[in-house]
C-alpha cells in the first residue's frame, strides 16, 4: 500500500510540473497558434534566479519570485518580438521559422546558463521544508506545493481567458489573427501578453522543480521536452488539455516503478515518447483537444 | 655571352622565394624542437569539472617539465581539445591529433561514454591513449593495445566497499540504487556477485540517470523485507547526490557507500551533514591527501602535489587532479625513457611496474589488465564539513572478509577487467 501511495504522490507532483511546462506552451498556442520551444528557457532561467537571489543573495523570497516573475516575462516578451519582427498580421510567422528561432533561443539561453552559473547542478529550497506521511507514503511538503500552485494557475488562468476581455480577444486572435486586426484589437500586444504569462508559468515551474530535482543548464531541454508532451498528450490549445496530459504522464512514469528491480526504471524512459507515439496515431489532437473541422 | 642581368620578374620571384625559406626555416626548426601531446578532454556538460581539473594538473605538470628543460632537450607542447561530449567529435579530433598534429600520444579522454565510443580510433591511428574512463572493462579488448585507463578507483572497486560495510556495521542485506541503463544494470549485477561472496544479499532498484525524484525507489528500499542494512548507491552526479539526500527522508537511516566518479567536494557540498556521516566510499589516496596517516607509504608524495597544486590554483586538488596529473606523467616518463615513438610508448606503457603518481597508487599494467590496480591498494573515505576524509584502508577489509586476492583476481576475471 505504501509503494503505490508513494509513486501516486510523487507521480501527481512530477505531473504537476509537467502540467504547469504544458500550460505555458498552451496559452502561446491560445492565442498565436506558435509553437514556443523557448519554453523550457523560462523554466531554467526562473530556477537558477531565484536560487541566486533567495538562497545566495538571501533577497525575501517575495522580493526574489517577483524579480524572477518579471525577468522571465522581459525574456517571452523578447522571445515573441523576436520571432514576429518581420510578421504582421496578414502575414504570420509561418510555424516553420517559429519553431526554428524559438529553439534557437533555447539553445542559447543554455549556454548562457552555463557561462553564468556553471557546469554544476544546484538545489533550490523548498518552499516549506520536511515532510509528513500518508497512507505510508513520505510526502515532502513540496510535493503539496506543486500541486497547489498547479490548481491556482490554472484556475487563474481558466478565468483569466474566459472571463476577461483581454483573454477572449486573446483566443479571438488564435482563431483568426487578421480579423482581430480588422476589429481594432492590438494583436502584437496579445502576443506579447501570451508569451509574458508563458513565460511566467515556466519560471514558477523552474523554481517548484528546483528543491526535489535540482537544476543545471542542460535542463532547458528536459523542460521543453516534458512540457510539450504534455501540450501534445492532453490537447492543444485549451487549459484542462496539458493539465491532463500532465498529470497523467506523471502518474505513468511513477507507476512503473511499481515493476521490481531495474526492469520498472527502464521502462519509464520509454513510457513519454510512447504515450506521444500512441496519441499521434490514434489521437492526434490530443486527449481534450477538438478533432480538426469538428 | 648569355647577358647575366635580372629582369624585374626574376627579381620578384627570388625575393618570394627567400620570404617563403625565412618562413619556413623557424617554423620547421620550433616543431624539432618540441614534442606534441594531445590533450582530449570534454570541457562541457556534468563532467566538465573533473575535465577542468585534470588539464589544470596535466598542464602544471608539464610545465614543470619544461621549466626544468623538457625532455632530452625537447618542450613539450600539449594541444588541448575539448569532445563536446561527442563521441564523434572525439573520434575526428583524435585523428587529427594523430594525423595532422603529429601527437606522439593523447591524454584522455576522460569520460567512459566518449571512450566507448570511439575506443578503437587510438588502435587504428596507433597513437597511445592514456584515458580516465571508469569502467575501462567495457573497452572492446581488440580496441586495449593503444588504450589504458588511468583512473585507480573503478566501479568494481567502490563496490568492494561492501567489504568495508560487512566489517563495520555487519551488514546481511544491501539496497541498492542505480541508474536504468546497461551501465548501471551492470553494476548491479557486480554488486550481487560480489554479495554473494561475502555473504550480503543484495537488491537493486533503478531509475533513469536523468531522474531527478528518487523517493520511488527509496521507499521501496526502505520498505524491503528483510530490511536493508546499508544503501549502495550508484550514478554520477545529482542522481547520486540526490538519492544520498533523499534516503533519510524515505526512512533509510543506513550507511551509505557510492561509486559513480563524484569524488570532488563540490559535488558533496549539498549533502546534509546527518548524510555526510554515513557515507563511506572506496576512493584512491588522493582523495584524502590532507588527512591521510603520515605513516602511509604515499601520504609525502600526495602533500607535495597537493602543496604544488594549492601554490598553483589557490585550492585543494581533487582527484580528477591527481588523474589528469597522473595521465601527464604516464606518456611524459615513457618519452624520457624511450623517446619520442608512438610505437614505443605504447609498449613502454603497458610493461611498466610499480609506476606511482598523484593517486596515491602503484600502476602494474600487463596485458588484460589496462587499470593496473589492484582493490588492495584503496582506502576508505568518508565525508566532513563537505570534504572527503581518510576512514582505513579498504585491504584490512577484505582481509576479515576472507576476500583474498586470488578470489579478487578470479571475480574481476568474471567481470571482464582481467583478461583470461
Amino acid at each position: 500500500m505504501g509503494e503505490i501511495a508513494q509513486v501516486i504522490v510523487a507521480g501527481l507532483s512530477q505531473g504537476s510540473i509537467y502540467a504547469l511546462l504544458g500550460l505555458g506552451f498552451s496559452v502561446v498556442s491560445m492565442s498565436t497558434r506558435v509553437l514556443n520551444i523557448a519554453q523550457g528557457a523560462y523554466s531554467l532561467v526562473g530556477g537558477f534566479l531565484f536560487i541566486t537571489l533567495a538562497a545566495r543573495l538571501k533577497i525575501p523570497v517575495a522580493v526574489a519570485l517577483a524579480l524572477c516573475l518579471l525577468a522571465a516575462i522581459v525574456m517571452g516578451v523578447v522571445t515573441e518580438r523576436i520571432i514576429n519582427l518581420s510578421a504582421r498580421p496578414w502575414k504570420p510567422v509561418s510555424p516553420e521559422t517559429a519553431i526554428l528561432a524559438t529553439l534557437a533561443i533555447l539553445v542559447s539561453v543554455e549556454g548562457a546558463a552555463f557561462l553564468i552559473w556553471g557546469p554544476d547542478p544546484i538545489a533550490g529550497k523548498p518552499v516549506q521544508p520536511g515532510s509528513f506521511r500518508l497512507l505510508g507514503a513520505i510526502v515532502p511538503w513540496q510535493y503539496v506545493w506543486n500541486i497547489v500552485a498547479l490548481i491556482a494557475i490554472t484556475a487563474g488562468l481558466h478565468l483569466f481567458l474566459n472571463r476577461t476581455w483581454t483573454g477572449r480577444a486573446m483566443r479571438a486572435n488564435a482563431e483568426n489573427s487578421l480579423m482581430s486586426y480588422l476589429l481594432g484589437v492590438n494583436v502584437r500586444r496579445l502576443a506579447a501578453i501570451s508569451f509574458g504569462i508563458a513565460a511566467a508559468i515556466g519560471a514558477v515551474a523552474g523554481i517548484l522543480t528546483s528543491p526535489i530535482t535540482w537544476i543545471d543548464y542542460q535542463m532547458g531541454g528536459t523542460f521543453m521536452l516534458f512540457g510539450l508532451l504534455a501540450f501534445l498528450i492532453g490537447g492543444e490549445r485549451s487549459i484542462a488539455g496539458p493539465l491532463v496530459g500532465g498529470l497523467l504522464l506523471g502518474m505513468a512514469e511513477n507507476v512503473l516503478l511499481l515493476i521490481p528491480g531495474v526492469a520498472g526504471g527502464l521502462l519509464k524512459q520509454v513510457v513519454p515518447m510512447l504515450a506521444l507515439l500512441i496519441m499521434l496515431i490514434f489521437r492526434p489532437e490530443g486527449l481534450l483537444g477538438r478533432k480538426a473541422g469538428s | 655571352m648569355v647577358s647575366a642581368r635580372l629582369n624585374g620578374g626574376s627579381i620578384r620571384k627570388l625575393i618570394a622565394a627567400a620570404v617563403f625559406a625565412a618562413l619556413l626555416v623557424p617554423a620547421t626548426a620550433s616543431a624539432q624542437d618540441s614534442i606534441k601531446i594531445g590533450l582530449l578532454l570534454t570541457q562541457v556538460g556534468p563532467t566538465a569539472l573533473f575535465a577542468r581539473d585534470e588539464a589544470r594538473a596535466a598542464e602544471m605538470y608539464i610545465s614543470d617539465v619544461n621549466k626544468a628543460g623538457g625532455v632530452n632537450g625537447k618542450k613539450i607542447e600539449l594541444i588541448n581539445l575539448d569532445t563536446q561530449g561527442k563521441p564523434d567529435i572525439a573520434s575526428s579530433l583524435y585523428r587529427r591529433l594523430a594525423d595532422q598534429d603529429g601527437v606522439v600520444a593523447v591524454i584522455g579522454p576522460d569520460s567512459v561514454f566518449i571512450t566507448l565510443g570511439m575506443q578503437s580510433i587510438p588502435g587504428e591511428v596507433k597513437v597511445m591513449s592514456v584515458a580516465a574512463p571508469g569502467l575501462y572493462e567495457l573497452v572492446k579488448p581488440e580496441s586495449r593495445n593503444y588504450l589504458v585507463s588511468a583512473w585507480s578507483a573503478y566501479s568494481f572497486e567502490g563496490t568492494l566497499a561492501m567489504a568495508y560495510h560487512l566489517e563495520k556495521f555487519h551488514v546481511k542485506r544491501i539496497g541498492m540504487i542505480t541508474t536504468a541503463d546497461a551501465v548501471g544494470q551492470r553494476i548491479a549485477n557486480t554488486a550481487k556477485t560480489i554479495g554473494q561472496k561475502l555473504g550480503i544479499d543484495v537488491i537493486a532498484e533503478a531509475q533513469p540517470a536523468s531522474d531527478r525524484d528518487l523517493l520511488p525507489s527509496l521507499r521501496k528500499l526502505a520498505a524491503a523485507s528483510p530490511a536493508i542494512d546499508s544503501l549502495y548507491v550508484f550514478g554520477s552526479g545529482p542522481f547520486a547526490n540526490i538519492a544520498m539526500n533523499q534516503a533519510e527522508l524515505a526512512g533509510l537511516n543506513v550507511p551509505i557507500m557510492y561509486t559513480g566518479g563524484n569524488v570532488i567536494p563540490s559535488l558533496v557540498a549539498d549533502l546534509s551533514p546527518q548524510v555526510q556521516s554515513k557515507v563511506f566510499l572506496t576512493a584512491a589516496r588522493g582523495a584524502v591527501g590532507e588527512t591521510l596517516p603520515a605513516s602511509d607509504p604515499y601520504a609525502k608524495q600526495i602533500h607535495a602535489f597537493d602543496e604544488e597544486y594549492n601554490d598553483r590554483f589557490h585550492e585543494t586538488p581533487t582527484m580528477p587532479a591527481a588523474v589528469g596529473y597522473d595521465m601527464a606523467y604516464t606518456i611524459v616518463d615513457a618519452i624520457r625513457n624511450v623517446g619520442p615513438d608512438r610505437a614505443a610508448i605504447a609498449e613502454y606503457i603497458w610493461k611498466k611496474q610499480r609506476f606511482s603518481g598523484a593517486q596515491g597508487v602503484e600502476f602494474n599494467r600487463s596485458t588484460g589488465n589496462g587499470y593496473g590496480v589492484t582493490p588492495d591498494q584503496m582506502i576508505i573515505a568518508t565525508i566532513k564539513d563537505g570534504k572527503f576524509v581518510f576512514a582505513g584502508y579498504l585491504k584490512d577489509s577484505l582481509d576479515k572478509a576472507g576476500l583474498t586476492p586470488q578470489a579478487i583476481e578470479e571475480l574481476m576475471r568474471q567481470e571482464g577487467i582481467l583478461a583470461h
